[in-house]
């Protein structure tokens, strides 16, 4: 998502999005497709919305609460919780 | 006057998420730090005021107790209870212990009806809706109250905060539990030292 902000342009493009992401196309439109669902971007034209700048401003925070809450809450060993992003 | 600790409360991170909250919400609050738990609840009642909707606060306590709290964060109780915007409702929740779902959904549905008697719909509640979490037991029945109440919230015209003290819960079902409620709350908020303090929708939390 952040590379969607990342554009020059107001609006992104999708391309140019999908090179800096470094993703396959299917899977890029699937992960637009979920972020479009979730209310954080806009895919015609490709926008970022306040919720998802809202979120990208939030993420450390987020990730801090999913590293927390499993290591001094829930006991699972902090090599575990690298790179988790659910619970 | 503009005090260091007003500073601190408008700058406290979930404060923007509650303002910006969308109405009938089932809000899950954890918190590790009574203090922050208490500036979250302000705000909510505040809001809640602000925009019309009565608020009821669930204590096990006697409710001048609860009351003081919400006196010390700048709430005027009283003239919020004169005008039926506010009320603290004493609860029982003994029923609990017969660990049957059916009567514990019951008991909390004819709270909702007596503690807003007289007052104007839509709702905003505060409670610790599960008493016992410091046992695997109370946690596996909490568990199942919780998510059936989630799963039935939207015939209700309200929103509920739930809150828990995170040090309460019984260490061996804390994943379990905490885990659960992600799941059966719309909006999570962890009230904890400033620099930590975040708000978010819970269903980022979901896998494909």
């Amino acid at each position: 998502m952040a590379e969607i902000t990342n554009d020059d342009d107001r609006m992104a493009k999708p391309t140019r999005v999908q090179l800096r992401s470094k993703l396959a196309y299917d899977k890029l439109a699937r992960y637009l497709d979920e972020l479009e669902t979730k209310k954080m971007i806009l895919q015609r034209p490709l926008l970022i919305t306040e919720k998802g700048k809202d979120f990208l401003q939030d993420y450390d925070r987020i990730s801090n609460f999913i590293l927390e809450m499993g290591i001094k809450y829930l006991d699972i060993p902090s090599n575990e919780m690298r790179g988790s992003k659910a619970i | 006057m503009i005090t260091k600790d007003n500073r601190d409360l408008e700058n406290y991170h979930p404060m923007k998420f509650i303002d910006q909250m969308e109405r009938n919400k089932h809000i899950l609050l954890l918190y590790d730090d009574q203090k922050y738990a208490n500036w979250i609840i302000a705000r909510y009642v505040n809001n809640g005021i602000a925009k019309g909707e009565s608020c009821v606060f669930y204590s096990y306590d006697r409710p001048e107790k609860a009351e003081k709290q919400l006196d010390a964060e700048g709430i005027d109780v009283a003239l919020l209870k004169q005008k039926k915007q506010l009320r603290i409702y004493q609860i029982d929740r003994s029923v609990d212990k017969k660990r049957d779902l059916l009567l514990a959904l019951k008991q909390r549905n004819y709270e909702m009806k007596e503690s807003t008697k007289g007052m104007k719909a839509p709702y905003r509640f505060i409670g610790k809706s599960i008493p016992d979490v410091g046992t695997k037991d109370g946690i596996d029945f909490g568990i199942l109250v919780e998510g059936t109440g989630h799963l039935h919230f939207d015939e209700f015209n309200c929103s509920l905060v739930c809150y828990y003290d995170i040090s309460e819960i019984e260490p061996t079902g804390r994943h379990e539990w905490i885990s659960s409620l992600l799941k059966s709350h719309h909006y999570v908020i962890y009230a904890t030292e400033p620099n930590k303090a975040v708000a978010f929708e819970t269903a980022l939390l979901e896998q494909d």
